[in-house]
């Protein structure tokens, strides 16, 4: 498992290119709606949750499929099925790189967000923290676990988020609604029922992504 | 105790079907410990996928595939039994060659010291060691796929033409390592167009045509004259 974060890290570091596409959408995506919504100051704070996970999910599709594209490249992929590993351990490992380059993406996201949408990001920064994991958590484990299985198709690119977003969207309401708690002064403890979401969506997709690869990632 | 050889690869009807095309149809095959097996063919006969079905690349449709008496995919420890060579390099375009073989080395639990540079000082690619693999040349990273296949000491070195892209100098570095293989007991299964090789690595060949085996020189040392002839015979037929 360490193999495989050391290599994708290695190759990320090493191009970049990944994480300034990820800022680079993030950016564009939070001033489209912006200058579409045509929003007030008072509006856009009252948005501003939702501007953020739209942000971090659209970008999060074309982060966990790039780090697949160097899997492709040379047939990798193959090599790694083959390997005298557990496939479960190549799904941790991917899902483990997927959302150290989503929270790399979100610290540099993050301070646009909270100049672009004057959101109180720094006042509660130690209880949003938590949440924003927990959200990208959840995302980088579906968009790992489908990219994986989808990795030998031909559509790969459009089967991602077709399969990914759809399983994707409670998740997102719960992130949704656990950040508006807290930019709102929430402690962690007062999220309820999203917070429970969150928490379960985390587990049932870390644990089917594990169980399930072996049977999913076939050639 | 009976006296038949252990196998190292047992095929049982295994077929591999793309959508409405079968590549491999219905393949028995048994290959012996320390058997080395020349697969050959007009293209598109079936060698490459024959090759991958056995490696675990691809499964079969039908049938199943055993190495060293375990059916595929089977458990790490079985996977770590077997190398690989295929038409795609597994290389990673953006690590050089010492980060790919280290990468891979890892995988394959090699803790061998100095094992990546003994095998790029064996296939001429010392001089290559720091250099990122997009820069390489087909045969410069056909050799470090081969040295990637060799890495974790496999028992079973499955091949896809080997030799193909390579110059004379390094055809003959790669044709050394592979005699070598099989001197020590490795069991090799691989395919080629190059008759002379075939007649020098393998003990046994056989002959594939349009996805089934046509004709096997059995337990007796294949010559490269009974490879031209089975070869003549079964394409003119076909």
């Amino acid at each position: 498992m360490g193999a495989i974060i050391w290599k994708d890290l290695l190759i990320e570091l090493r191009s970049r290119e990944t994480l300034s596409s990820l800022v680079l959408l993030g950016v564009l995506m939070l001033v489209i709606f912006q200058f579409a919504l045509n929003l007030s100051p008072a509006e856009t704070r009252k948005l501003a949750p939702g501007l953020l996970w739209t942000a971090i999910l659209f970008s999060s599709s074309l982060a966990i499929g790039r780090t697949l594209v160097a899997e492709r490249e040379g047939g990798c992929v193959g090599a790694l099925m083959i390997a005298p590993i557990d496939r479960g351990s190549v799904f941790l490992a991917k899902l483990v790189v997927n959302v150290l380059l989503l929270s790399a993406f979100e610290v540099l996201l993050l301070p646009i967000f909270a100049a672009m949408t004057d959101a109180p990001v720094w006042a509660v920064l130690p209880r949003l923290v938590p949440v924003l994991f927990a959200g990208t958590l959840g995302i980088a484990a579906v968009g790992t676990l489908f990219a994986l299985a989808a990795a030998g198709t031909r559509a790969r690119e459009m089967m991602l988020p077709l399969l990914a977003l759809p399983l994707e969207i409670p998740l997102v309401i719960a992130a949704v609604q656990a950040t508006d708690l807290v930019l709102g002064g929430a402690r962690l403890g007062a999220l309820g029922a999203w917070g429970n979401l969150l928490f379960s969506f985390d587990a049932l997709f870390v644990a089917a992504g594990w169980l399930a690869f072996e049977h999913i990632a076939v050639e | 105790m009976s006296g038949r050889p252990a196998l190292a690869l047992r095929m049982l009807a295994a077929s591999r079907r793309f959508g409405a095309y079968t590549a491999l149809h219905e393949t028995n095959l048994s290959v012996s410990q320390g058997e080395s097996l020349a697969v050959f063919g007009a293209n598109g006969a079936g060698k490459s996928t024959l090759l991958k079905v056995a490696s675990g690349l691809l499964r079969p449709t039908a049938g199943a595939v055993e190495v060293f008496e375990r059916t595929l995919p089977g458990d790490p420890s079985l996977r770590r039994r077997i190398g690989v060579m295929s038409h795609e390099s597994f290389l990673y375009p953006d690590l050089n060659a010492v980060e790919n073989l280290e990468y891979y080395g890892r995988l394959y639990g090699v803790s061998e010291p100095g094992r990546v540079n003994e095998l790029l000082a064996e296939l001429g690619l010392a001089g290559f060691a720091e250099r990122a693999t997009r820069t390489y040349s087909r045969g410069t990273a056909q050799r470090l796929s081969l040295a990637r296949a060799l890495l974790h000491r496999p028992d079973l070195l499955i091949l896809d033409e080997p030799m193909s892209g390579l110059d004379p100098a390094a055809a003959e570095l790669a044709e050394g390592l592979l005699r070598r293989a099989r001197a020590e007991g490795i069991t090799l299964l691989f395919t080629s167009h190059d008759f002379d090789a075939v007649g020098r690595i393998a003990s046994r060949a056989i002959l594939l045509d349009r996805g089934r085996v046509a004709w096997d020189s059995g337990d007796a040392v294949a010559s490269v004259e009974a490879i031209r002839s089975a070869f003549g015979r079964v394409t003119s037929a076909s």
